[in-house]
């Protein structure tokens, strides 16, 4: 026996028949094409995003479910009917669960935990399961060709909707700690959304329930308006890093909706163009309104920036001038100073004849604080060298040891007077060549051995010269029997203008900048300089360490 | 480990959702297995 067919004529390629209603085809491809653009551009931005790819997902499935609306109004066979009409009822429910999905992504940034994802799979399985039986689809009707809907497209696809959106409504509404802007638009994205699947079932509902399926087409109304959000949302807070991408759909689908205006019949022209103005009127509107924040926001940026570049400028000139300040002003002292300790060190010795003892005693205070000043001029000087860029380093090759031997034989007076056993100890012999600047490496050691007999108020100073022919490096280690640093001082002690919490204790004068100063010449010269301690009151140990000359 | 058990789950539901997508299409188009409720007044036979 031929099968039965319903009365009309059948369509040509699935879609194509008199029996759709312009007003279908109207609806249902503007609601494609948004989909679909929106979908597209936001891939194409960001291919490798979850986010991304599951919303070319989303539009594809909710493109296959209108096209399938199409068919069903085209086609005049009763299998085509049943078929199609099935499909939509499983497709409806999975967009609300990928509308789901998508929403917990742009919210938290990963899937949703799978506790919620057997919620959802576990409320679609008995649509999936049952969804070939007469409990989704009962029977066709030839008169209308329509499906006789049986209790799982009726009433459970519709409780899957509820669940979902439920479950959307929750994820968006909970305390969530985005960033104000993110929040926003994330806000904007699920009102969107939500909006998008209410106009899309409720039509589908009424239809359901009364019969009545011509009013279903005009839930799809929602596809661009759900597009025009979204390109809003990715135009007004950069959503999906897509900016000039959200522009673009605002104008296609106003492009889109303008032209199809050129196939629609006399008769419908009236209710399509006032759809077609209502959603250009709300799609115009937003794109001036970001397009003017976004000109306000450009006019602000480029004030920001002009009065950023003259304070700029001007805190240069600033820094040019207190580098020259410190330098003219530490030449200045340095001349004097020199005069100063010259006179003091005659008078001390006698060249202009005997001082008395009393005078003698306030010439050597003289000599004493005169040299501290030297010293920290010449601290000055360095610091301000080193951040116009002005150090210069003459390197040579000379023996490390030698010199190191030479500096503290100089400096072992000035521990016998203060009551300090300095020693000298390297079982290098010959070996501890080095490439670096002389004159600087012999004020970096002076600098560390002055520093340790200074914090170190009796006991000794022990100063020793090693190899390590791995790594190919000479080290010179200091190590006193003073005062010792915590764990916190040793972090800071190579800091400009700093200077051991307990310093205090052996009364040293300082600027504390020796160390930052030595520190900044031993790496200078692809060396470095670090100090070790075991702690407050239990000596230290300082270590220069330079590389080896090839 | 849980994204382990996750992409099962999605899969599982997947290939059941493309079986149920077979089966309909066999029992609605191959073999056309429903009932039609011929309230016409004319049954328009076609050919095929």
């Amino acid at each position: 026996m031929s099968p039965l067919f319903c009365p009309w004529e059948s369509a040509t390629f699935l879609f194509v028949s008199s029996n759709v209603p312009l007003l279908i085809n109207y609806s249902h491809f503007i609601a494609i094409f948004s989909a679909l653009a929106v979908s597209l551009l936001i891939f194409v931005n960001n291919p490798k995003a979850l986010l991304s790819r599951l919303f070319v997902f989303f539009a594809v499935l909710f493109s296959v479910w209108a096209l399938l609306d199409v068919a069903l109004w085209a086609t005049n066979d009763p299998a085509v009917v049943m078929f199609a009409w099935s499909l939509q009822v499983l497709l409806e429910p999975l967009v609300y669960a990928i509308a789901f999905f998508l929403v917990y992504i742009y919210f938290h940034g990963n899937q949703p935990p799978l506790r919620y994802q057997l919620i959802v799979t576990g409320a679609l399985l008995p649509l999936i399961l049952l969804l070939p039986t007469t409990l989704n689809l009962e029977a066709l009707q030839l008169s209308s060709c329509e499906s006789i809907e049986g209790p799982i497209a009726k009433y459970y696809t519709y409780f899957l909707n509820l669940l979902f959106t439920c479950m959307i409504l929750a994820v968006s509404f909970r305390n969530i700690p985005l960033m104000q802007e993110r929040k926003r638009s994330a806000t904007y994205f699920s009102i969107g959304l939500v909006t998008f699947l209410l106009s899309f079932t409720s039509g589908n509902i009424i239809s359901s329930f009364t019969d009545e399926w011509t009013l279903s087409q005009y839930g799809l109304f929602g596809m661009p308006l759900f597009a025009a959000l979204i390109a809003y949302s990715v135009v007004r807070f950069n959503a999906f890093r897509a900016q000039i991408a959200g522009a673009q759909v605002i104008v296609a689908v106003l492009w889109a909706l303008v032209c199809s205006l050129l196939f629609v019949d006399t008769e419908i022209a009236t209710p399509i163009t006032l759809i077609t103005l209502g959603f250009t009127s709300i799609a115009g509107f937003l794109l001036i309104r970001s397009v003017r924040q976004e000109f306000q926001q450009r006019q602000e940026i480029e004030a920001l920036a002009q009065k950023l570049q003259r304070a700029n400028k001007r805190l240069k000139q600033l820094d040019q001038m207190k580098s020259e300040f410190v330098s003219i002003a530490s030449h200045q002292l340095r001349s004097p100073l020199t005069s100063i300790r010259g006179y003091t060190s005659m008078l001390l010795e006698g060249t202009y004849g005997k001082v008395s003892p009393k005078a003698q005693e306030v010439l050597q205070h003289i000599a004493d604080s005169s040299r501290f000043m030297a010293l920290s001029v010449e601290d000055y000087l360095n610091v301000s060298r080193i951040q116009s860029g002005n150090m210069k380093y003459e390197y040579s090759d000379f023996n490390l040891k030698d010199l190191t031997e030479s500096v503290v034989d100089e400096l072992r007076p000035q521990g016998i007077k203060k009551g300090i056993l300095l020693t000298f100890k390297s079982d290098l012999n010959g070996r501890g060549i080095v490439n670096a600047d002389i004159g600087k490496t012999k004020q970096v050691i002076q600098n560390i051995i002055d520093n340790s007999m200074k914090y170190t108020p009796k006991g000794s100073v022990d100063v020793r010269v090693r190899d390590d022919k791995k790594t190919k490096k000479v080290f010179v280690e200091v190590t006193d029997t003073g005062i010792g640093m915590s764990e916190e001082t040793l972090h800071s002690v190579f800091d400009k203008f700093e200077r051991a919490h307990n310093a205090n204790e052996v009364n040293v004068t300082g600027t504390g900048l020796g160390l930052f100063v030595a520190r900044t010449m031993a790496q200078a010269m692809k060396g470095d300089l670090y100090a070790t301690s075991e702690g407050e009151g239990r000596g230290s140990t300082f270590t220069i360490e330079l590389p080896l000359a090839m | 480990m849980e994204e382990k058990y996750s992409n099962t789950l999605l899969w599982t539901v997947f290939i059941l959702i493309l079986l149920s997508i077979t089966a309909t299409y066999y029992k609605m188009v191959v073999v056309r297995d429903f009932v039609v409720i011929d309230d016409l007044d004319e049954v328009t036979e076609v050919e095929e």
